[in-house]
């Protein structure tokens, strides 16, 4: 991802890790205890088997890219029985939880001129339409589904990828699922700041595999702060330095 | 300090906060972050004594 190439743009990466957690498949009532039919399986998504994270870049000649994330959320992602496809993706944030890299940011993304969660102190993604093709374990399309950020839902759409496992199983022990998109943030009333930081936002999401290091973690931000992440490729480490030195 | 960081391959996305004295920066994977700030402090001590923070 060049988070520097465009300066008037804002990027909000989230970042979904999910050595997933498999519901047992729902047997019809209809069908023989013996022959239990599986309908639907799920995988759970969780701060402990998931991550979400973004970056944030600034309007202007230097966009000056800020990592973050939401520490607190749950949701699922539900397989047919085949599993073969995705059937749909529902995921609860709680927006109170988001952290960057620095404190200050950190309160001013809280605050009104953004996120505002002393009165939006959640978001919701909900899936209304998954477009998809299979080939093998793996599959794409799309993802369309309702979005209540900052207290207003709008329908987005994006594209995903996924791995999945045969017979209902997840593929090497989870499900894995990227995806990128973009999103404006003024379409969710959070328009303040538009001059300083760009309305686009880009999404990114990985399911099923490690993508960033300890740096993903909540809780950092303030003075001597460090950040070391892989991205999404898992080919860059973002790294944050404390220089006591540099001025 | 900045030109340095830059003048290095596989260092890119460089920012710099002067007043909290952080510096942010994209490295490739690849690449042992402290033996590269290890050399670059030996050139330049504004990069003397770096700290990552967890």
């Amino acid at each position: 991802m060049h988070l520097r190439k465009n300066p008037l743009y804002w990027t909000l990466a989230v970042v979904l890790t999910l050595p997933a957690s498999w519901l047992p498949g729902q047997t019809s009532d209809d069908a023989p205890a013996t022959n239990a039919v599986p309908l639907r399986s799920a995988a759970l998504l969780a701060p402990s088997n998931s991550s979400i994270s973004f970056v944030g870049i600034h309007v202007g000649d230097d966009p000056k890219p800020r990592l973050g994330g939401f520490q607190n959320f749950h949701g699922h992602i539900a397989v047919d029985a085949s599993g073969e496809s995705l059937e749909s993706i529902a995921v609860d944030i709680d927006v109170e939880s988001i952290w960057t890299q620095f404190e200050k940011l950190t309160n001013h993304l809280k605050n009104e001129d953004f996120f505002e969660t002393n009165r939006f102190p959640s978001a919701r993604f909900v899936s209304t339409k998954i477009e998809q093709e299979t080939s093998g374990s793996s599959v794409k399309g799309w993802i369309t589904g309702n979005l209540t950020l900052h207290g207003q839902t709008r329908e987005i759409r994006f594209p995903f990828e996924a791995k999945l496992g045969s017979a209902g199983k997840p593929a090497d022990g989870g499900l894995q699922m990227t995806s990128q998109f973009k999103i404006d943030r003024s379409e969710f009333g959070m328009d303040q700041m538009l001059s300083g930081v760009d309305k686009m936002v880009e999404i990114e999401i990985a399911v099923g595999k490690p993508t960033r290091a300890s740096a993903a973690q909540p809780g950092h931000g303030g003075g001597k702060k460090k950040q070391t992440r892989q991205d999404s490729a898992g080919k860059m480490q973002v790294v944050s330095l404390y220089l006591p030195h540099m001025t | 300090m900045r030109s340095d960081l830059k003048a290095m391959a596989g260092v890119r996305g460089i920012e710099t906060d002067l007043d909290e004295q952080t510096c942010l920066f994209e490295l490739d994977a690849s690449i042992d972050v402290k033996t590269m700030l290890n050399s670059l402090a030996e050139k330049n001590n504004k990069l003397a004594d770096w700290e990552q923070v967890d």
